[in-house]
This record gives C-alpha cells, sequence and structure tokens, in this order.
C-alpha cells in the first residue's frame, strides 16, 4: 500500500543515489562508439559520451555525470589534475650504431669507404693539400623503440664536435649535413657515391675543438621516426667546408619528450 | 511459388574521421602537435611549438 509520505522520500533518495558525479582521467578514446574510458581512482567506467563542445583527448581530468544510474557524461575538462601533473618529460640520447667514412681523390676517383678508428670519425669537404673529398655517414639505429609509445617529442637537438687536424681549415666551418636511407655501405673500394636525400642543412658553425648542438629540424624528425630516414651524412665537395669531426658525443642526438601521467 | 523480394542490401560505410578525430584518437590533442608518427609498436608525436631552425636555401 502506498505510503504518501515515506514514497516521496525514497523516490528522492532513489533519485540521488542514481545522479552522482565522479573525478576521472580519460584513459581511451573510442572514435566509432563515440564513447571514452575514464579511469576514475581505479574505477574504470566505460561508454561514456561527451557532448559536441567538448573534444576529448586521452589524460583530461574530466568530471563525469552519471544519469539514470547507468548512463554516464562529461560535465567538462578541469583545468588542471588536482594532486598531480598531467605530464612527466624525460630525454634520451640516440648515438649513432656506427660511420663509415666515403672518400675519393684526384687519383683514385672512384668512392672508397672504411670505418675509421673512431667510430664516429672523418671529415666533410675538400682537403686542400690532398684534393681528397670526404664525407661521414651516419647510421642510427631505430629512434621509436627510444620514446616511450604515446610521448610528444618536444625537442631534438644534434652535436657536432670538430677535432684539430693537420690542415687546420677555416676558423668557423659549418657541418653540411643531409639525410639518407641505408642501412649499410659496404666497404671497399669504387663503392657509391655518399647517400643523400632532400635538402641540405647547415646548422652552424663550429671553432676547431668546438662541441655544439642544434635543433634538428622537425620533417628530418618526423621522417626520422617514420623509418624513411635511416641517419645523416656530412657531405660537401667545398675547400671552404673542410674539417674533421669525431669523438664522443659527436653526432648524438638527444630527444626531450613529454608523456601523459 | 511465390514473389522474388528485392533486399536492399545497401549499407552506409560509417564516415572516416578527420585528421583531427583520427590524432584525438590515438591520445594526442591535434592543437598540440604538429605530426604523429605511427609504427606497428609505438606512437609518438612531434610538439606544436617544437623549436624549428632556420634552413637556409642554398645558394
Amino acid at each position: 500500500m502506498p505510503d504518501p509520505f515515506l514514497d516521496p522520500i525514497l523516490r528522492r533518495i532513489d533519485r540521488a543515489q542514481r545522479t552522482t558525479t565522479r573525478m576521472g582521467v580519460i584513459t581511451d578514446i573510442d572514435v566509432d562508439d563515440a564513447s571514452l574510458t575514464v579511469d576514475c581512482s581505479g574505477d574504470i567506467i566505460t561508454g561514456v559520451r561527451w557532448y559536441d563542445h567538448y573534444a576529448p583527448v586521452v589524460a583530461d581530468f574530466i568530471d563525469i555525470l552519471c544519469v539514470g544510474g547507468s548512463s554516464w557524461r562529461v560535465l567538462g575538462k578541469l583545468s588542471k589534475q588536482l594532486g598531480a601533473g598531467s605530464v612527466t618529460y624525460g630525454s634520451v640520447t640516440v648515438s649513432p650504431s656506427h660511420a663509415e667514412f666515403v672518400w675519393r681523390s684526384a687519383s683514385a676517383p672512384e668512392w672508397s669507404a672504411y670505418t675509421y678508428y673512431d667510430l664516429r670519425a672523418g671529415s666533410q669537404g675538400r682537403h686542400p693539400l690532398y684534393d681528397n673529398t670526404g664525407a661521414i655517414v651516419y647510421m642510427f639505429p631505430a629512434l621509436p623503440p627510444a620514446l616511450p609509445s604515446g610521448a610528444t617529442v618536444t625537442g631534438a637537438r644534434i652535436t657536432f664536435r670538430r677535432l684539430p687536424d693537420s690542415f687546420t681549415g677555416l676558423p668557423l666551418v659549418e657541418p653540411v649535413v643531409w639525410q639518407h636511407d641505408v642501412t649499410v655501405i659496404p666497404l671497399g673500394h669504387d663503392v657509391d657515391p655518399p647517400p643523400t636525400t632532400g635538402t641540405v642543412w647547415r646548422p652552424g658553425f663550429l671553432a676547431v675543438e668546438q662541441v655544439a648542438s642544434w635543433e634538428l629540424p622537425s620533417a628530418w624528425l618526423t621522417a626520422w621516426l617514420a623509418g624513411t630516414t635511416k641517419g645523416i651524412t656530412l657531405y660537401t665537395e667545398t675547400i671552404a667546408d673542410y674539417m674533421v669531426v669525431g669523438g664522443g658525443s659527436n653526432a648524438d642526438l638527444l630527444l626531450s619528450y613529454s608523456v601523459p601521467t | 511459388m511465390g514473389d522474388l523480394v528485392a533486399i536492399d542490401r545497401h549499407v552506409t560505410p560509417p564516415a572516416d574521421p578527420t585528421p583531427a578525430e583520427a590524432i584525438r584518437a590515438l591520445g594526442f590533442d591535434p592543437d598540440r602537435v604538429r605530426a604523429v608518427v605511427l609504427t606497428p609498436t609505438s606512437v609518438v608525436a612531434i610538439a606544436a611549438d617544437y623549436p624549428e631552425p632556420y634552413i637556409r636555401p642554398e645558394a
């Protein structure tokens, strides 16, 4: 028998229990289903819908509203996750796996390749006395395995180190940098010319024994991450560009990144 | 023998996601990245404010 006093109170309690809000972090977006998975302090809520004015992003910290006891909707995104940062930052250095020095001269005009005693060393440009023209081809491991999946790269700096040489060259010389897409160059005589693709990049000047690093062009980084670029070549036929590079940290690539927490 | 009944099997495929929707589905904010690279084992992006160096045109 209906109770005219108690029933309205029970209905209110029932509504209150079925309409509730939670705070959580988006962990997955199902584009086909247009729904979200939200982690609310360990309680995983799936099938969460959003309104048109909100564009969900994984790791967004949001308020969600439960309607009717089972249907969840996003109320909105909070400006900052309470009690925690929304991303963490990291960096990793990727060194060349090896380098191959490619050269030719007036007396031996075919290209030859060999590996220097210093695995990062070689010369670029034309030696003014011996008339050798050199190029250094740096091979790198694949970049994506060096980064956490989901990372956003915020910077990628490549380092060059100029070494002293019997012929000093000009006081300031630029690395003349190309991309390449080869994984190995057969060592020996009569090899192909130095591999290069795309445009040349002259990042800046180096004095003798100076170490400097420069931000890699983003298009190069994209190609490198995608695997269409395998490494870089320092190559020029010009006397004014002659210099020797090598030693520890030469050709190191420093990747800075952020990842959602 | 009954009449043959034509069955309309035409199904409208779902619309392809826009690039922005696809980037969101991979977990990135499309306004904060300039490129997303997807490999069989990972997905990484390049930040929109990546410090782009100047590339001088060759003379």
